[in-house]
């Protein structure tokens, strides 16, 4: 063949994928614009199906979500969108009575294909069907990534003491990065398993996650226990309940923990207290002046620690506590340190630029 | 005389034909690999929850590192859109490199900024810093005043005085999607060897910003921005998330890039003493990584996304692929020694061969080619329908390249839903073959004149700033830096 023969053929063939590829452009751009219009309308049936909570309009919604992908997919849309309200959550349970959904779903999580596996997981979930926390519990060892971090999404929308346990378990079997089951464990739903787990466990890998998770949202029965570790459990235990304490409060409760925790051994156990004493303290309705005050004298003590992490973090909560700290700010400006002097200086100029700005 | 002339210049046209014939070959390969990929995250998506990656208080924290150099015009909107990120613990630190435009007074009045301490956690050479500031308006911002150095060591000054385990690199003139850090940390977070990601660069010239959010993606009116809009497509779509997939990337663009602080500071921070130090990081971690046996995942990911300003005039676009076209030889030269080494893996067999050849000396044979096709057509050496069908063929592949990625920009994001924004993106797709495409090359071509020349090293390069439009202060959180023990 000649050179030009084949230039010639192969100026053919690009030219006949050129065209195809213009058509398929267009024919995309169409296609996804006409799926656009369906996916919208379908998820506006779907959103007034939910919130009317009639078993009369969401049977052939259910029927359809068990058959295919694309309703599943903007049934979760729908779902994030708007949480389904108790009363959803029956008509949802009544309509599939027969459990034919919950078994198609149950059936799409044991196949090959990991989306259809995910997404039956976050389904059950999201609907507040029967198989839910069992499909989730199953796909948090899947051997896809994806398809666990679904299936831990679930059993937090789930939110109930099987669905903790399913993730405490995770957690202690290593199964998926420890932060991602924490940030679903620091939920007051959680909070029961969590604080059973931490009495039963001995492991100080997974006590140090349980106490984070517990300080994500702690209720008071979490406060005492963080309380109590933040004196007594082990360094990491420590610096994790004292940097919880920090956002929880009450002040009046917590301040005089933290003051004594002040004089911590551990240099971070010191540096979470100084600054959990400056978010703590609100500087315009203070509970008790004279608990600002004495935290006040006590992180001013600080500015001399002999890590400078403390001194930084004393520095920024005195900032923080309004009038209090700033009169212990000022004495540090002739304090022998010079650190702590630069420090006060600093804080003092920031004070002054936040009540020129604000 | 003349026969002794014609057999180089046979030999060179058909070296040009071997040479197009394999380089259209790599980039059918890499669009293949690439709609492959995109296909998969368009059906994975629905999986991931990025909310909850950027409403976590136990997602890593970022600090965004913003040099700026005479950016007076933007820099305000582009901190204010930063700051608005959804992301639970953001820090943004914008270095100031000396500029002379009021870029500093613009930040003090805006921001109203006062003189603080801080403490730097790495200890990287850099030009001196003359002050840090911290906001009195947004918690979450730090600015760093220091001597003229270059970007490379504005970033590295940002670097050292980064709070936060991962830093993200972005240009002044850049604007991020609200949900692109997310995004972006996903991958660090679901593999803990990831040591740097980048994301798509899209341009922002025609869509409508308001108060530094953006409102509405529109195509621009003007055709080089257009031009542009579709050469960054067939970059990012079309060549960068193939190599990727294959874990070659060895470019992350400068506009917006995320790294793991830690290995940054171990291989000694961005090069200031090249032009293209977004690239010469990328190799350079490639390359330490594998000398010390440690892995080294670098990813790009399509859909979060960074806008910026696309240069306006010929003029400035021309300097801009000077630029970026001596950053790459450069970076190809430094690490010239792991060029075909089985040791640095495919980066090393594949990678760096085919940057050297394609991308590197790429727009001087295409430019010589021409010529030299020319030059044979007057001597009657190459015959008119062999001449013309050669440049159809050439044609029709750029073509197919382009329709291609155009595809998968309608099948997985349509950034730019209407029918005239399309249909104008692909009366670009075709033009460009007439005149762009070939200035392009004659542009990226002068780089070695350049190079040779010494001139031009370590600039910032000027550009045309517009600016993205008015803007409002908005509400921010606070940032959490004393939660990170630094290890000075």
């Amino acid at each position: 063949m000649r050179l030009i023969d084949a230039l010639l053929l192969l100026l053919g063939g690009t030219c006949v994928a050129w065209f195809f590829m213009t058509l398929l452009v267009v024919l995309s751009k169409s296609g996804r614009d006409r799926r656009g219009r369906v996916s919208n309308e379908r998820r506006r049936r779907y959103r007034d199906a939910l919130e009317a909570a009639s078993s009369t309009k969401l049977g052939p919604i259910l029927r359809e979500i068990s058959r295919r992908k694309g309703p599943q997919v903007d049934m979760l849309a729908v779902l994030a969108e708007v949480a389904p309200s108790q009363r959803t959550i029956h008509a949802l349970r009544e309509t599939d009575r027969n459990q034919q959904l919950s078994e198609s779903l149950e059936y799409q999580s044991c196949g090959e294909e990991p989306v259809a596996r995910g997404l039956s997981a976050l389904l059950l979930a999201r609907m507040g069907l029967d198989r839910g926390t069992q499909v989730a519990d199953r796909l948090l060892r899947d051997e896809d990534p994806d398809v666990r971090l679904a299936a831990c999404s679930a059993l937090a929308e789930i939110g109930t003491n099987a669905a903790a346990r399913s993730l405490i378990q995770s957690l202690r079997e290593g199964t998926m990065p420890a932060e991602r089951l924490i940030e679903r464990l620091g939920a007051p739903w959680a909070n029961h398993e969590v604080l059973l787990a931490l009495d039963e466990s001995g492991d100080p890998r997974l006590r140090t996650a349980l106490v984070r998770a517990l300080g994500l949202a702690p209720d008071r029965r979490a406060l005492d226990m963080l309380i109590h570790l933040s004196g007594r459990g082990e360094d990491e235990e420590r610096v994790s309940a004292i940097r919880t304490l920090g956002s929880t409060g009450p002040a009046d409760k917590v301040v005089p923990i933290l003051c004594s925790a002040l004089d911590d051994g551990n240099p971070a156990v010191r540096a979470q207290a100084a600054r959990a004493i400056g978010t703590l303290i609100e500087p315009a309705s203070p509970d008790r002046p004279e608990t600002s005050i004495a935290a006040a004298e006590q992180l001013r003590r600080c500015l001399g620690d002999e890590d400078w992490w403390v001194r930084a973090n004393a520095a920024t909560a005195l900032r923080s506590i309004g009038k209090a700290g700033e009169h212990q700010l000022i004495d540090a400006l002739d304090d022998p340190d010079e650190f702590s002097r630069d420090r006060a200086r600093e804080s003092l100029a920031l004070l002054k630029a936040r009540a020129t700005a604000g | 005389m003349i026969p002794e002339a014609v057999n180089p210049l046979v030999f060179y046209n058909w070296m040009m034909v071997a040479y197009f014939l394999v380089i259209n070959v790599v980039y059918t390969l890499l669009a293949i690999i690439g709609w492959r990929e995109i296909k998969k995250y368009v059906r994975r998506r629905p999986l991931r929850d990025y909310r909850q990656v950027s409403r976590s208080p136990l997602s890593m924290p970022v600090t965004i590192l913003v040099p700026s150099y005479n950016e007076a015009p933007v820099i305000a909107d582009s901190v204010r859109s930063l700051l608005r990120s959804r992301y639970a613990q953001l820090e943004v630190m914008v270095i100031n490199d000396g500029s002379s435009d009021g870029t500093m007074d613009e930040l003090k009045k805006e921001f109203a900024l006062t003189q603080i301490e801080r403490i730097p956690r790495a200890s990287i050479e850099t030009q001196p810093v003359i002050a840090c500031y911290a906001s009195g308006t947004d918690a979450g911002l730090v600015v760093i005043d220091k001597a003229n150095g270059g970007k490379a060591d504005a970033l590295n000054v940002g670097l050292r005085f980064a709070a936060f385990p991962l830093v993200c690199a972005i240009d002044a003139d850049t604007m991020l999607d609200p949900a692109a850090l997310s995004r972006l940390v996903w991958e660090f977070q679901a593999s803990p060897e990831t040591v740097a990601a980048g994301g798509i660069v899209r341009i922002v010239n025609g869509s409508r910003v308001e108060n530094g959010k953006l409102v509405s993606v529109k195509t621009p009116k003007s055709i080089l921005a257009n031009l542009q809009i579709m050469e960054y497509l067939r970059a990012f779509l079309g060549g960068r998330i193939a190599w990727s997939r294959l874990g070659m990337l060895l470019i992350i663009s400068g506009a917006f890039g995320i790294f793991r602080r830690d290995a940054l500071v171990e291989v000694g921070g961005w090069d200031p003493t090249t032009v293209g130090e977004d690239a010469e990081l990328v190799l350079r971690l490639h390359r330490v990584r594998r000398d010390r046996g440690q892995k080294c995942r670098i990813v790009f990911f399509p859909d979060p996304i960074c806008w910026t300003e696309a240069p306006q005039s010929l003029k400035t676009l021309i300097r801009q692929r000077d630029r970026w076209q001596r950053g790459l030889m450069e970076m190809l030269i430094r690490h010239r020694s792991m060029l075909g080494r089985r040791k640095y893996g495919h980066v090393g067999t594949l990678a760096v061969p085919y940057f050297a050849l394609f991308e590197a000396i790429g727009p001087l044979i295409e430019v010589t080619g021409y010529l030299v096709f020319l030059i044979a057509l007057a001597l009657g050496l190459v015959s008119w329908p062999l001449a013309l069908a050669f440049l159809g063929l050439s044609l029709s592949f750029g073509l197919v390249i382009s329709f291609a990625t155009l595809l998968m920009e309608e099948r997985a994001f349509q950034r730019y839903p209407s029918w005239g924004d399309l249909g104008k993106l692909v009366l670009v797709a075709v033009i460009e073959n007439f005149g762009y495409r070939q200035m392009m090359a004659v542009a990226r071509s002068r780089a070695f004149w350049t190079m040779w020349r010494g001139r031009g090293k370590h600039t910032w390069g000027d550009m045309d700033r517009a600016g993205f439009g008015s803007a409002e202060a908005p509400a921010t959180q606070p940032i959490d830096s004393e939660l990170v023990r630094p290890e000075a």
